[in-house]
């Protein structure tokens, strides 16, 4: 049998369960799997019983390599085997409830270090966030219910442990990225998170889809969220990465060009160009924008024209 | 216990182990890693230092009277990583000098074979928490140890595999004795038992109950190997299980490596081992052969850079719903 890790047949998961069961203390198997300890002592006898039957017939290395690949599901099959010799019944975990339980454990473990070890350095609560969220996902694609409801309980524990604990900024995709995202059908990020921004995604034909009213939307409606306090972000899906600036510039350029009003006169262009790239832009960027916010404080948020 | 065995052979004997493990081992990352590397024609150059101490630097684990532990003194141009093992003097037992074939392996794939960043500075040691170095690669390394080192039958002294000449530097020029080769062959399936009894002490998963304190961090990354491999395994068109094994073995060594000469940084590997353990469970539960492809091919390819591989890898599992 060649060490074939998680794939574990029938014969040998009953060895398996015999392997832990013989290295086991008859009190600390008596106290496991409620027994009493004569009957303890029968169980591990057996079990030793059918290593030897296994020990003469294979070599050595492999049977260690078997208690090896079961190494993280041994003491749960042992006590599933005790469990069984009374008459219990439970069932076992599937694949993923066990994944999603390694990172649930893992978040808990990063809890604690937290508190163990230097934080700074290592920024233990924000690694735990990352590895909450991953447990997240994987609970949802836990199959059985029972099991579920019972990680579902624990990610909910961790979460509300790790309360206070900033979230790490969304991944947004690099900027080397060419294409769309691998994936059948191009589903719009539905995000449970109220802090994270509203994200708008620009298509190749220039069209704005809106990813939570689900429609497609006008220079005018962004104007519309601008004037509403709504923070968002625009996402080129070309991969050009956050061009939330370059529609702003574009609101700005198209209101000035066909408003009867303009904001910023043909003088003041010219000097702002010639400003330019000389020494007085990034002063003259801080000053603009630190007049505006005072403006902004004295007179209050700006109506929607 | 081995009673004829006397102390003062352990160093001629660790000499013999390291020269049998590091043949192994280079003969499989040659085959399956720096096979068609631009820059690396062979394996990199690493020297083993052994040094029995009159008082150990460090306390050691459980029962365990040995320690090892990997140094870089890279040069420009000229990588050197120095594998170092120490042991007190008067205290090393039998069960401790024969888990030196798994802390050599251990430390010659996790670390010593690290690729050189791209810049060309200067390698550093990983962080002992890091759910890659410590769980993934550990797990990798384990899996090359049962089936290159210790699932070697014993034949003769002709059997070793030869030291490739100029390519890794063994701890003597004269290379080992026969006797000790032989003594070597004579004690792989008791170096294997050893190793396994050495990484549940290291786990701390022994019958005391008390867990390592970063032993949920690598678990993440040692879980995350078994799912790949097992998926890997599930890909390949070989009918005979050994088979397909060893061709997803192959396939997962040689993705390790293309992931740690990409990144150092621990937070992307961090986020690669976190995209995996997601992507390989959905893959093994959810996926079609469509979205599988795409997957496999990832696994398979070069990855020129990490954040767009990690981004893409994350993408796979957007269709489903999490």
């Amino acid at each position: 049998m060649p060490y074939v890790p998680g794939v574990i047949s029938d014969q040998t998961r009953v060895l398996h369960a015999a392997l832990q069961l013989a290295t086991f203390s008859i009190e600390h198997l008596a106290d496991l799997a409620g027994v009493e300890p004569p009957v303890a002592q029968a169980i591990v006898d057996r079990s030793r019983d059918m290593i030897e039957e296994v020990g003469s017939e294979s070599p050595f290395p492999k049977l260690y390599h078997l208690r090896e690949s079961a190494r993280s599901k041994l003491a749960r099959e042992a006590v599933d085997l005790a469990d069984r010799l009374r008459g219990a019944q439970r069932p076992t975990l599937n694949d993923t409830a066990r994944t999603a339980l390694v990172v649930i454990e893992a978040t808990e473990s990063s809890v604690q270090l937290r508190k163990l070890v230097d934080s700074d350095s290592r920024a233990w609560g924000e690694r735990a966030v990352v590895q909450l969220e991953l447990a997240r996902r994987l609970v949802v694609l836990v199959g059985d219910l029972a099991y579920r409801a019972t990680l579902r309980r624990r990610v909910v524990q961790l979460a509300g442990r790790l309360e206070g604990i900033p979230l790490p900024p969304p991944a947004q995709p690099p900027a080397s990225v060419q294409q769309r995202p691998v994936g059948k059908a191009w589903r719009a990020p539905r995000s449970n998170n109220s802090r994270a921004p509203r994200t708008i995604w620009r298509s190749p034909n220039r069209r704005l889809y809106d990813a939570v009213e689900r429609r497609f939307i006008t220079l005018d409606d962004v104007r519309k969220l601008v004037n509403e306090l709504v923070d968002f972000v625009v996402i080129d899906k070309r991969g050009k990465g956050d061009i939330t600036r370059a529609i702003l510039l574009q609101i700005i350029s198209e209101e000035e060009e066909e408003g009867e009003d303009p904001l910023m006169s043909t003088e003041f262009l010219i000097e702002l160009i010639r400003c330019q790239g000389g020494e007085l832009q990034e002063l003259l960027g801080q000053y603009l924008e630190h007049s505006l916010k005072l403006l902004t404080a004295e007179r209050g948020p700006s109506a929607p024209n | 216990m081995n009673n004829n065995w006397n102390e003062a052979d352990a160093v001629r004997q660790v000499a013999a182990i390291h020269s049998y493990v590091v043949a192994s081992l280079s003969a499989a990352l040659l085959e399956w890693v720096w096979q068609g590397h631009e820059y690396v024609r062979s394996a990199l150059p690493h020297r083993l230092d052994i040094a029995p101490v009159a008082q150990s630097p460090e306390p050691a684990p459980a029962r365990w009277r040995i320690q090892a532990g990997t140094q870089f003194l890279d040069q420009p141009r000229a990588p050197l990583a120095v594998i170092r093992l120490t042991w007190t003097a008067g205290e090393l037992d039998w069960e401790s000098l024969l888990s030196s074939a798994w802390l050599i392996a251990h430390e010659f794939v996790c670390h010593a074979q690290r690729l050189l960043p791209r810049d060309g500075s200067p390698r550093t040691p990983s962080g002992r928490d890091c759910p890659f170095y410590g769980g993934w690669m550990e797990e990798v390394a384990y899996a090359l140890f049962c089936t290159r080192v210790a699932g070697a039958s014993y034949i003769g002294p002709d059997a070793m595999p030869p030291v490739p000449h100029g390519v890794v530097v063994a701890a003597s020029d004269e290379g080992p004795e026969a006797d000790d080769r032989l003594w070597v062959g004579a004690h792989l399936g008791e170096m294997a038992r050893v190793a396994v009894d050495f990484r549940r002490d290291r786990y701390g998963t022994g019958m005391d109950g008390r867990r390592h304190l970063f032993a949920q961090q690598w678990e993440l990354g040692a879980h995350a190997v078994r799912l790949l491999w097992r998926f890997l395994a599930s890909c390949t068109s070989y009918e005979v299980v050994e088979k397909r094994n060893r061709a997803a073995l192959a396939q997962l060594v040689s993705l390790s490596f293309r992931i740690q000469s990409a990144t150092r940084s621990p937070d992307e590997l961090r986020r690669v081992v976190n995209g995996c353990l997601l992507a390989g469970q959905t893959a093994l539960s959810f996926m079609k052969n469509p979205d599988k492809a795409r997957f496999l091919q990832l696994l398979t390819q070069p990855i020129p850079d990490i954040a767009v591989w990690s981004y893409k890898l994350e993408a796979l599992c957007r269709t489903f719903p999490v």
